[in-house]
């Protein structure tokens, strides 16, 4: 971690601003050509009161969004659906917030107590989980990641993103570090999201302006956007922040802009000197032909006299160029001159270099504000406190309507990524109001998802009943709450959970059982995952995932907690009870018992139970969150 | 609405998907679409009728194989290394002697050695190559294996329409969870999750199938209705593959011990017959992976070995399609992300290399004994006709009659089936 981002990285007891937010210039735009971003990153942290991240804010919040939704809902004529029962209620909040199903005991004694505010204390409980920072992970290494990705460097991001999430960093900070670290390969986990689009400006910029601002420029990146409002330039100005991000390290560093020119003219001055040779010996051979044909490339083997390596003095003409890089234009003749005898090698160094010029000119800000690059405030520095920066038009809306998602099912903004050209947008001015409320308090997720899981939208039950349409649009508008296909993250830890290997015992915070999980996800992707080319709610399966679910290990072979079960209850009862709190999360009901009563008592315990284990982790309804 | 599974290759099945677009989009409306339906039924199982159905046998060479120790040579010169080239039926045109079945069958190969890409990081190659288009972190694209799954397979079909013996599997992509590929990871075992579990017999499975199917119904009345279908269509799918007639395609062990044999007794010859099993019995896509091409140390002897899986695999995979009428609606690719430098590197090794690198087609229609490109006296530049991976994958759609026009949406922007910037190559039309 490079000592200027320290400066970012406030305690839990103190909060700092760091660079970003340090003495902005408000609202009222600095000059032109004045960074929006102050120069220096050296500047004394400024200690302010810390915000209030307590319960009770988040309960302000909370209230502040039913009242949004309840005026959305009026306005839109949606009947809000009855709350979800308490064990619907666990179950969901688990899920979204730990990644994981609740265990059996603690759902038959969220069940059991009668106290009024159980709901309000089992909140509080789970936010205080260390499987909420691994669930954090998920969610933004999802966002940040693609096959796009170095599969290297992509794999560390996760851990460290957890790592940050488990110390309560602001996502400020984390996002500050991400896209301003430097590093090398494999050495620096921070570096973990540059590196893993090194050498890819375009990609970098594409990704950034989608995962972290919720804009869609990269369709910018051949041709001006079809319908929202990028243009061409605004994308090549922002991957320009991305130039110096290689393949191999991320370097912030200042291009000198003096060694580019003289490095370029000297490639020129190669091309030219072997054009010269070239037509000596032409002349010399009495072919008089003269210039040459652009094509023809003389053999790399050519007159091996070694050139005089002369650095600092350029021949007549080329002395007097003045920006090599524009030679093409402003001198034609003289450009295919140099160019026409240039060696193939040498040309692509130039052209290369050209390419490296051209991407790096001009990084720009996508609120249009220029940006003047200085020893003391490289530019991915520049761009990381412009990102997080409260007066930065998205990124803390783009960050609220992921979480939301997360949480609801649907955006505030549909789809997630796309605040500028989407309009499919519930409760327009609640977002921003959120984005508002998100810069205010620190950029806590933990404070933000706490106020989004008090609210009464979230304890909604489902649209049972009415036409696939009518409940598709209660779902929208936040009046009913959907039903989801879990992910595979989520897959994974909770069939771990009902089957009892591994985590009754919440090991989250354990770096090794993390590493066999990250292992394992990859085939529960396979198993399980639409990847981003379905429907978020289709429920589609693929055929291993079925297969998997009916044959593999983790349902057939006799779980841990089918034994405990089957040895710490002996009434049948009780036993079936036992097999849905920890599958379901929930009693079964009357008519369940009923019907499922034959089944198990048929052939040994653990061969009918084991069925009905089998059974319940096969149903539709433990394959989802509702 | 369901067609009998077991059609004899070639034939055109319509997928749930195609008949519900041509209901959907024809004028017939609801009072017609039954007999629509039935008489598209008898259309596709009529022999006289039926449709020409091209398949795609991808034989993925994982690590970049070394162009010079396989498709292009340069025996005697400073990179040529002890790598020796050999003549084929094709005058003029030299294979490495590390594929001497091959170059006896130059007449049924066409290869392209100037293909040609910016993309020297595993990764990012094996995606640009399989998929066609560079990648994009903001689009899932699907590999050329879905793709075909998709154009042309039976999505609803007993097997699946896209196999993968052994390597990674990128999912489907834009294209859905169902053209993903269905992954083989041992061509001569026990496929994963597929047959019953130990202690559960088709009885027991029964009797566990109808308990989910009362947890389901209860559901449905809670408002699970469309999670309970989706979960009994892909239940029964699972159950019709595993007890399908249909699986003795995955069993390489039918075969006549000289038919193994001649496919070499390694993962990858025994994968590449079960390819050949799978096309024969309606499977549309095959993809079979061969790794380890990525020889920074110890190039030749490695690559040699390689080969010597490589080569009778193809070679006899060649000569079992023609023998069996299905060479011509087959085609074989064989390709990796990228190839390897000319120079040679201390260890003996070849470093990555994706200026310049080889693809060998054959069947399918590709015109055999073609060669496309060349590279200089040091296979260090193409001499003439550099081709791109869009050039190749237009190749493909035009060979495979695939419309690679064809666009969708992924995500938020249209994409074409195939990169548009690509030009087919006319050299390899027949």
């Amino acid at each position: 971690m490079s000592p200027s981002l320290m400066v970012g990285l406030p305690g839990r007891a103190v909060f700092v601003l760091g660079v970003a937010a340090a003495g902005l210039p408000g609202q009222t735009a600095p000059p032109a050509p004045q960074n929006p971003v102050p120069a220096t990153t050296t500047a004394a942290p400024q200690e302010v009161a810390p915000p209030d991240l307590s319960v009770a804010e988040q309960k302000r919040l909370a209230r502040k969004v039913d009242a949004a939704l309840e005026q959305a809902w009026k306005d839109e004529g949606l009947a809000p659906a009855a709350p979800a029962d308490d064990a619907t209620f666990l179950r969901r909040l688990s899920l979204d917030v730990r990644g994981v199903i609740p265990a059996r005991e603690e759902v038959a004694e969220f069940l059991a107590s009668r106290a009024p505010d159980k709901r309000e204390r089992k909140i509080d409980e789970i936010l205080e989980d260390p499987a909420f920072a691994r669930q954090l992970s998920y969610l933004w290494s999802r966002a940040l990641l693609t096959s796009a990705a170095n599969g290297g460097e992509a794999r560390a991001l996760r851990p460290y993103l957890q790592a940050r999430f488990a110390e309560r960093a602001p996502f400020a900070d984390v996002v500050r570090s991400l896209v301003a670290a430097e590093g090398r390969k494999r050495e620096d986990p921070e570096a973990s999201f540059v590196l893993a689009y090194g050498g890819q400006p375009e990609a970098l910029a594409g990704i950034t302006a989608r995962a972290l601002l919720g804009v869609q420029i990269q369709c910018a990146q051949c041709h001006d956007h079809p319908y929202d409002k990028w243009k061409q330039t605004d994308f090549e100005g922002f991957q320009s922040f991305f130039a110096n991000v290689g393949r191999g390290a991320a370097m912030d560093t200042m291009v000198d802009p003096r060694r580019e020119r003289f490095a370029a003219l000297e490639l020129l001055q190669q091309g030219l000197k072997a054009t010269e040779e070239k037509e000596a010996a032409e002349a010399a051979t009495g072919d008089g032909a003269t210039g040459g044909d652009p094509k023809a490339d003389p053999p790399d083997s050519g007159p091996k006299k070694r050139r005089p390596r002369r650095r600092g003095r350029l021949s007549g003409d080329l002395a007097k160029v003045d920006d090599p890089f524009a030679l093409e234009t402003s001198d034609p003749d003289l450009y295919q001159r140099c160019v026409s005898g240039m060696p193939a090698k040498t040309k692509e160094r130039f052209d290369a270099l050209v390419k490296r010029h051209k991407n790096a000119a001009g990084p720009r800000f996508l609120d249009g504000q220029p940006y003047q690059e200085t020893p003391e405030l490289p530019r991915r520095a520049a761009l990381a406190a412009w990102i997080v920066a409260p007066e930065n038009p998205w990124f803390a809306r783009a960050t609220v309507n992921r979480v939301w998602s997360h949480l609801f099912g649907h955006g505030l903004i549909d789809p997630v990524d796309d605040l500028t050209g989407s309009s499919d947008v519930v409760a327009a001015p609640l977002l921003h109001e959120l984005g508002g409320e998100f810069q205010a308090h620190a950029t806590d997720l933990r404070f933000l998802v706490g106020a989004l899981v008090r609210t009464r939208a979230y304890a909604a039950g489902n649209a049972a009943g009415g036409d696939a349409a009518a409940r598709a649009k209660r779902e929208r508008g936040f009046a009913a709450h959907p039903m989801r296909p879990l992910e595979a993250e989520q897959m994974l830890h909770s069939l771990e959970r009902a089957t009892g290997r591994g985590d009754r015992a919440d090991d989250a915070a354990s770096p090794e059982r993390e590493r066999a999980r990250d292992k394992q996800l990859a085939k529960f992707r396979y198993y399980f995952d639409d990847d981003e080319g379905g429907a978020a709610d289709s429920f589609e399966g693929s055929l291993p995932e079925a297969l998997f679910m009916m044959n593999g290990d983790r349902t057939n072979q006799l779980q841990l907690e089918l034994k405990d079960v089957l040895a710490e209850i002996k009434d049948k009862d009780e036993r079936v009870r036992a097999l849905f709190l920890a599958t379901l999360s929930r009693e079964p009901t009357e008519a369940e018992r009923g019907r499922l009563a034959p089944f198990v008592s048929r052939g040994a315990a653990k061969d009918g139970f084991g069925d009905l284990l089998w059974a319940l982790l096969n149903s539709a309804e433990f394959k989802l969150e509702r | 609405m369901k067609l009998p599974s077991a059609l004899p290759p070639g034939t055109r099945t319509f997928s749930r998907r195609e008949l519900l677009s041509l209901l959907a989009t024809g004028a017939a409306g609801a009072a017609l679409a039954p007999s629509l339906v039935s008489l598209l039924a008898r259309d596709a199982l009529a022999q006289g009728t039926k449709l020409a159905q091209k398949r795609l046998i991808l034989l993925w060479l994982e690590g970049g194989p070394s162009q010079l120790e396989t498709f292009d040579p340069k025996p005697g010169t400073a990179v040529g290394g002890p790598t020796k080239g050999l003549a084929t039926d094709v005058p003029g045109w030299l294979l490495s002697d590390n594929l001497p079945g091959l170059a006896k069958r130059a007449g049924d190969l066409a290869v392209v050695r100037t293909m040609t890409s910016k993309e020297g990081n595993h990764s990012r190659a094996r995606a640009l190559v399989h998929c066609g288009y560079t990648p994009n972190p903001t689009v899932a694209f699907p590999s050329l294996g879905s793709i075909v799954a998709h154009e042309l397979g039976d999505l609803e079909g007993e097997l699946p329409a896209f196999v993968q013996v052994n390597g990674a599997p990128i999912p489907g992509g834009y294209l859905g969870i169902e053209c993903s590929p269905f992954v083989v990871n041992d061509p001569t075992g026990r496929i994963e999750n597929l047959s019953y579990a130990r202690g559960v017999d088709a009885k027991r499975l029964d009797q566990r199938e109808r308990m989910v199917d009362l947890l389901d119904q209860e559901f449905a009345k809670r408002g699970g209705a469309p999670a309970v279908d989706a979960n009994k269509s892909e239940r029964k799918r699972a159950r019709r593959l595993m007890d399908s007639k249909l699986l003795a395609a995955f069993d390489v062990d039918e075969e006549k011990e000289a038919t193994r044999t001649a496919y070499g007794p390694g993962k990858f010859g025994q994968g590449v017959l079960l390819a050949r099993r799978l096309i024969e019995r309606g499977v549309s896509s095959v993809e079979v992976v061969l790794s380890g091409w990525d020889t920074h140390q110890d190039n030749f002897n490695r690559t040699k070995k390689l080969c010597d899986e490589l080569d009778p695999a193809f070679s006899a995979l060649i000569d079992d399609l023609k023998k069996r009428s299905l060479f011509q609606d087959t085609l074989i690719v064989c390709m990796g992300e990228f190839g390897r430098t000319p120079d040679i590197a201390g260890g003996d090794g070849r470093n990555h290399w994706p200026g310049n690198w080889c693809v060998a087609l054959s069947g399918g229609g590709a015109k055999g004994g073609t060669v496309v490109g060349a590279t200089d006296e040091l296979g260090k530049k193409i001499a003439e006709r550099p081709v791109a991976v869009a050039d190749l994958f237009s190749t493909f759609a035009r060979l495979l009659r695939i419309e690679g026009d064809k666009e969708f949406h992924a995500g938020l922007r249209p994409i074409h089936l195939v990169d548009p910037v690509g030009k087919a190559l006319p050299e390899l039309l027949s």
